[in-house]
């Protein structure tokens, strides 16, 4: 999707000056050139061409492209980004996000495109923010509320209405519904995001206001929000992918870290973590086919949780392994078609490779959490409920594989446990984890690579080279499998699936995967004694 | 009395107005090159750009021929009103004339030797 960019202000003074000139050639063309025609005619002269009627239509064109150019540089003004941004941390006045240093805004061409397509409910949330108060007044703030839920599922009213708020007042609101609406059941900051208008300056005051849960701020516009708020607001954000991964890729590195460190809680309780992490793990998802990206993405948030300390976290290590593993899935690139079994070797190699560095960044964080909770059983009661409740969103998997490459897969896919779990074992002897308890390997087979297996297992499926060896359980019963379904019975060539739903497996199977796996190598092996 | 039936008072206002329709539409082409270049600068400078843009484009291209075709067509109907009404000038020329000389014809009477 490419960028666009305008001053707004230009963009007025364009249409405004040449708005005004059609409109008074058009209102001369009525008032005198067409009864000047008709006194000529009359008076027994003879027109070939109806001009005063081409000239109408042709200004009427120009204008109307012309009264477009305005509504573009509103629909910039009201859903843009202006720029420059700042980096989180200049508290320079004069380079907030928002404020317009040099008149400039950028926004994608399809956030544009919206803008000006919704423009009166941009324009009535824009009305509805201007009404909202900047000082106490909670009679006040419930009306905005009510007003807001009268609009409720309308995204453009609600993105201009974010738009337009103040950090205090985006505040306001989270502390008068912390536990429900605006940010809540009403899903309206959600709805904003989903549509791409909400501005990355919006975004930023999101994570200024949920700061203010955790600490004062001398900021005039400070207003206290309860910790309840953080964890409802990122709820309701994680609850809708395309406004999750909107949210993420609008907040700058400063947000995120800022985000990743004001969601602890001063209880530790670390739900808004969790949610935090939810919200991080939507938006990865759908990064999903583009291995780059989802490479990309979890290298930032890496970086952003980069010399943390979570071990007085509640759950952030749940949180983390389903973030961790969705996303090395994620990143587990298409081998190509017609690949010779070297080539696939070295394309589970490579993957391997890439999943163990990157699970690199993240293993001491996890480990190090749940080394000072010593909760390893709960962390595997986490793995799977976490985890296999929530694989393979993009799950073309099928009961499959080839007696040509199952050993080859079979033995790559073992060395890609092995590479990872080599990595691991590194890992936990250099971190120097007291009490020698933790379980490297268990993590690797289930957490790190269960999903990256399966996803390298997609990957190879969907160009045929796997064929009726492994059995891999997939739920039908969420909107995804909905989606994997749809998507199967559209493109029935991408996909090996062997069965009616019926016989597929419970999900609890996919982690008896030693069984799983030891039947499969009977069945090769058995096949291999047979040919 | 002459029988043509052309008002020569909004021929005239015509053409005027014609001439003053061509003015207009060359005015109103100007005034939107002069803002364009000025206040959205090229296409891929950030005065404005992206697809919008790009779209915006074509259109005002378009619509700037347009506006410029009517302007020469503009020009030709004040010829062709000019033409007409120049000939509709000789055309009650010529009747006035013509009855003219009827009425001199009626007041000299009828040639020597008629009953």
């Amino acid at each position: 999707m490419g960028t666009a960019s305008a001053i707004p202000e230009n963009l007025y003074t364009y249409s405004d000056q040449c708005t005004r000139g059609e409109k008074e050639l058009g209102d001369w063309v009525r008032g005198v050139l067409t009864p000047a025609i008709t006194a000529y005619e009359r008076g027994g002269g003879t027109c070939q061409l109806p001009i005063d009627r081409e000239v109408s239509a042709a200004v009427s064109t120009a204008s109307s492209t012309d009264t477009e150019v305005r509504r573009v540089g509103r629909a910039f003004q009201e859903a843009g980004s202006a720029s420059p941004l700042p980096t989180v941390g200049d508290n320079s006045p004069d380079n907030l996000p928002g404020r317009p240093a040099d008149g400039l805004y950028r926004m994608s061409d399809g956030a544009l495109s919206g803008a000006v397509a919704h423009q009166d409910s941009l324009a009535a949330g824009a009305a509805l923010a201007s009404k909202m108060t900047k000082k106490n007044n909670p009679d006040n703030v419930d009306w905005i509320i009510d007003q807001l839920d009268a609009h409720g599922g309308d995204g453009y009213f609600d993105a201009a209405f974010f738009n337009s708020l103040t950090t205090g007042q985006i505040a306001k609101l989270m502390g008068r519904r912390a536990d429900c609406a605006v940010v809540g059941d009403d899903q309206a900051l959600a709805n904003a995001l989903a549509t791409g208008l909400v501005s990355k300056a919006t975004v930023h005051r999101v994570v200024t206001a949920l700061s203010w849960a955790a600490k004062s701020s001398y900021d005039p516009d400070y207003w206290p929000v309860q910790e309840s708020a953080q964890a409802s607001v990122l709820q309701a954000i994680a609850g809708n992918r395309t406004a999750a991964r909107e949210f993420t890729d609008l907040m700058t590195d400063g947000d995120l870290h800022t985000l990743l460190r004001v969601t602890r809680g001063a209880s530790g309780d670390g739900k808004a973590f969790v949610q935090a992490f939810n919200l991080l793990t939507q938006a990865g998802i759908t990064h999903a086919g583009d291995s780059a990206g989802e490479q990309a993405f979890m290298n930032r948030v890496a970086a952003a949780l980069k010399g943390e300390n979570l071990s007085d976290v509640g759950g952030a290590e749940g949180a983390l392994l389903q973030f961790v593993s969705l996303g090395l899935a994620g990143m587990v690139p298409d081998p190509g078609a017609g690949k010779t079994p070297e080539q696939l070797h070295k394309w589970m190699e490579d993957t391997s490779g890439a999943a163990d560095a990157m699970l690199s960044k993240y293993l001491d964080l996890i480990i190090k959490s749940n080394a000072a909770r010593d909760k390893s059983d709960e962390l595997h009661t986490t793995i799977l409920e976490t985890i296999g409740f929530s694989f393979v969103p993009w799950g073309k998997v099928a009961n499959t594989g080839s007696a040509v490459v199952d050993n080859l897969i079979s033995n790559g896919l073992q060395s890609g446990i092995g590479e990872v779990g080599g990595g691991l074992l590194s890992d936990v002897a250099n971190a120097g984890i007291p009490g020698g308890d933790i379980e490297p390997m268990r993590f690797a087979s289930l957490a790190g690579t269960g999903p990256v297996r399966i996803a390298m297992w997609t990957q190879l499926a969907k160009h045929g080279y796997l064929v009726n060896q492994f059995d891999i359980p997939v739920r039908l019963d969420s909107g995804d499998r909905q989606e994997l379904l749809s998507d199967m019975s559209r493109h029935p060539d991408n996909y090996a699936l062997a069965g009616s739903p019926d016989s597929l497996h419970d999900i609890d199977k996919i982690f008896n995967f030693t069984d799983s796996e030891s039947q499969s190598y009977q069945t090769i092996e058995a096949a291999q004694a047979k040919n | 009395m002459a029988s043509i039936h052309y008002d020569f008072g909004a021929a005239d206002a015509l053409s005027q107005k014609l001439s003053q329709l061509a003015q207009k539409l060359d005015w109103l082409v100007w005034l939107r090159n002069s803002q364009r270049g000025s206040m959205l600068g090229d296409p891929d400078s950030d005065h404005w750009s992206g697809k919008k843009r790009d779209q915006f484009e074509k259109d005002f291209h378009r619509e700037q021929s347009r506006l410029t075709a009517l302007s020469a067509e503009a020009k030709r109907m004040k010829s062709t009103v000019d033409t007409a009404t120049e000939n509709a000038h000789a055309e009650l020329k010529a009747e006035q004339q013509k009855e003219e000389q009827e009425r001199r014809a009626q007041r000299i009477g009828p040639p020597n030797g008629a009953h």
